[in-house]
This record gives structure tokens, sequence and C-alpha cells, in this order.
């Protein structure tokens, strides 16, 4: 009967479908592992980090190091985080919803990870620049986003860079978030120090040294290169994360269906056996 | 009266532990500190650094360029690199050190400025590194 054998096909595609997915499951959840672990260790770093710039941006007052200083002309730069691979359920959808609800139409978009670009240009975004980054996140590979950022915004094209990217809360949880890099400002500085920071006793004065000049030239590149690398640490984090929660949804889907779908079979060969049953009876029957 | 001394680098927070003083190579000199510091923030350079903890002996750990906040009794250093001697491995340290000269002579045209100081950087740290676990071998 073509009814068993459709079934008997069925079955055999769903269950391939849900090997690969397993496979995948298992290739996010041992990546997951290493990317949290990063992106968590990370967070420390940023605020011990942002503590040090705090304190000596208080002890500094009016110096204008030029990653600091607020401009009021040229554009804004977004900075996309998005993943380079899909099938990881809602992630990126989320993202982009979050892109299009808060950030202005005619700023100059960059993404990091391809995924998002046709939907964002859809959408009438400008992409500047794209950049794809790979399972590692090393200095070597983030240098030409580095140069590129810093570059453009030096030479005074854009006025302020903000980044979205997903903040990895837990596995099953990821927030959109928006976080401004440049220029830095105090306020950002407080957020990010406080970030995993408990007690913060005002202002003290610090001795400085070298100079306060020379601190501040070689701390703040250091601040935002690692901010960057920190939120696309977070991103990695995250994509993992919601890849093996969405591939292990598939695999339990594929299970529930290879189930009703071996039920509809069963039901199929009973009948075809019950009419073949038949079938031989009448032909008795009407030998008689 | 004991200092609590924390290292974080990106991949681990290094060392938390109350330590009665610490030595380590500021960009301006070698410094020690000991509890009672007033409050300093400074620019740590490739090297070593020795702290002693609480009733114990002296111990010494590789670092790497960074910052460093003493803040009332609570030291802070923040540094990209952190190691202890048995970390570190020499041999692979001096092919590094091969490497990094080979790029910085091969191509001295190709290279930017900015990618120039970048490699310089990473040489002298890979130097001062190996440097330190001769060192720690020789005292073994």
């Amino acid at each position: 009967m073509a009814n068993l054998r459709d079934i008997k096909r069925r079955i055999k595609s769903v269950r391939n479908t849900s090997q690969i997915t397993k496979a995948m499951q298992m290739v996010a959840s041992a990546k997951m592992r290493r990317a949290q672990d990063l992106a968590i260790q990370g967070r420390s770093y940023m605020s011990a980090l942002a503590r040090v710039l705090k304190h000596l941006q208080e002890t500094i007052t009016g110096t204008a190091a030029s990653l600091m200083a607020t401009r009021d002309t040229g554009k804004e730069l977004i900075i996309v985080v998005s993943t380079d691979r899909g099938l990881c359920g809602g992630l990126n959808s989320n993202l982009l919803r979050e892109v299009l609800t808060s950030c202005p139409q005619e700023a100059d978009y960059v993404t990091i990870g391809t995924k998002l670009n046709s939907q964002l240009t859809r959408c009438g975004r400008k992409l500047a620049a794209t950049f794809a980054i790979g399972e590692t996140v090393e200095e070597p590979e983030l240098k030409p986003i580095f140069d590129f950022v810093r570059k453009s915004y030096m030479d005074g094209t854009y006025k302020s860079v903000r980044v979205v990217y997903q903040k990895f809360i837990n596995i099953m949880v990821q927030r959109p978030q928006i976080t401004s890099l440049l220029p830095i400002t105090t306020e950002e500085l407080l957020k990010v120090a406080e970030q995993n920071e408990q007690e913060d006793d005002g202002t003290s004065n610090f001795l400085l040294e070298p100079s306060p000049k020379a601190l501040l030239n070689s701390i703040l590149p250091l601040y935002f290169g690692h901010l960057l690398v920190q939120m696309i640490l977070e991103g990695k984090a995250s994509e993992h994360s919601a890849r093996m929660v969405a591939m292990k949804a598939a695999t339990e889907n594929a299970k529930t269906l290879i189930g009703e779908l071996t039920l509809e079979y069963n039901k199929a060969r009973q009948t075809q056996i019950t009419n073949e049953l038949l079938e031989i009876t009448t032909a008795m029957k009407a030998m008689e | 009266m004991a200092l609590q001394f924390r290292i974080i680098t990106p991949m681990r927070t290094a060392l938390q532990a109350a330590v009665t003083s610490i030595q380590l190579p500021a960009k301006a000199g070698e410094m020690e500190i000991l509890p009672g510091h007033a409050d300093m923030i400074t620019a740590v350079a490739n090297g070593e650094l020795t702290y002693k903890p609480e009733g114990e002996e002296a111990r010494s750990l590789f670092v790497g360029g960074g910052f460093l906040q003493v803040e009332s009794e609570s030291v802070l250093l923040v540094t990209d690199t952190a190691l202890v001697a048995s970390e570190i491995d020499p041999t692979a340290v001096e092919t590094a050190i091969e490497r990094a000269r080979a790029a910085l002579r091969n191509s001295a045209t190709v290279l930017d400025r900015e990618e120039q100081t970048f490699l310089a950087a990473q040489l002298a740290k890979q130097l001062a590194m190996l440097e330190f676990t001769r060192k720690k071998h020789t005292l073994a």
C-alpha cells in the first residue's frame, strides 16, 4: 500500500533530521561552556578596568582625551553584534527588533556577524561595513574592527558609537542590550564598574604614576578594546546557548513526531492486514 | 594588617589573597607596596611580581603590562597576563620570540607602524617572560 510506504519514508527523514539536530545541540553545548566562561570572566576584568579608569578620571579633571570628548557634529554609528550562522532560535530576530525600535534610521551601521545584513538593508539601514568573526575571539581577527571604529571616530565622521548585542543572562535567557562605546563617559564607566562589584567608597585622591596623561593614554584604548571584545564574547555565549536550546527543542519535537508517525504506521498496517483477511475469507465463501 | 590583593586578567581571576607586601615592576621603576600605602594608580610593565602571603614564603609570578590600583587596604592589579613559572613553557616562548623577530625583520616595509609597535610590544613581553623563567630555573 502506498500510504504505508509514505509513512515509512517520513519516519526515516524525521529520524535523520533529529540526528542532525542532536549533533548540533551537542556541538553547541560544548562551545557554550567555553564561551560562557570567557564572557563571565571577562566581566570582572572589565569592571576592574572601569573602576581604575573611573578613579583616574576623578583625579584628573578637565583633561580632554580624544576618546572621551563629546562632539555635536557627525553621524551616529551603531555596531550590531549578531551571529554568522542561523538556527539559534529567536536570537537574531529579537536583536533586529531591538535595533529597529531603538536605533535611528539615519545612523550608519556596522555588523559583526553576517546574519542580519540583508534584513537591515531591507529595512533601509545603511551598512558601512560588515565583519565576520570565527569561533575564537582573538586579537588579530578583531584588529580591522578596532581600526575601523577608531579611525572613523577620530577623524570626526561619527560623534558617537553604540553597540547592540545579546547580553548573556543564563542559558535560557539572553537580552538585547544597547551600550555606548564611544565617547567613554563617566556614567558608562560607573555602570560597568558596578556591574558585578559591590562597595565603592566615594572619591579619594590617588597618586598617579608615571603621569596622568600617560596613564590615561594607555588605559583608554585598552578599555575601549576590551569593552568591544567583551560584548562580542557575550554575543558568542548567547549564540551558543540559544542554539543549544533551539536544537534541543527541535530534537524533542522530532521525537514526538516520530512517535505519532509510528502510531499512524501501525494503524495503517493493521488496516491492511484486516483488509487482506477480509479478502481471503470472502474469496473462500465464494468458492463454497 | 594585611593588604587584600587581587590580580584580574581577561581569562580569570589569577590571584586573590591577603598579603603583607608586594614588589612589582612599575613603568616608572621597581616598587614595593606595604600596608598603609597611599592611594595610587600606576602603570605596570612586563616583569616579575613578588608577593608575600600572610605568614607564608614569598611567591612570584610573571605579569604583562597593566594597571595597579591601591585603594586604602585593597590592591587591584588589572593585567593581560599573570602566570606562575610552571605555567610558562620556555621552548614555546623561545619559538614565539623567533617568530616575532622574523616577522619584524622580514616585513618591516609591509607592516604599518601600528602593527610594528604591536609586534615589538609582544616581543618585549616574550623576552621578559623568558628571562623570568630562566631565573626561576637557575634558582631551582
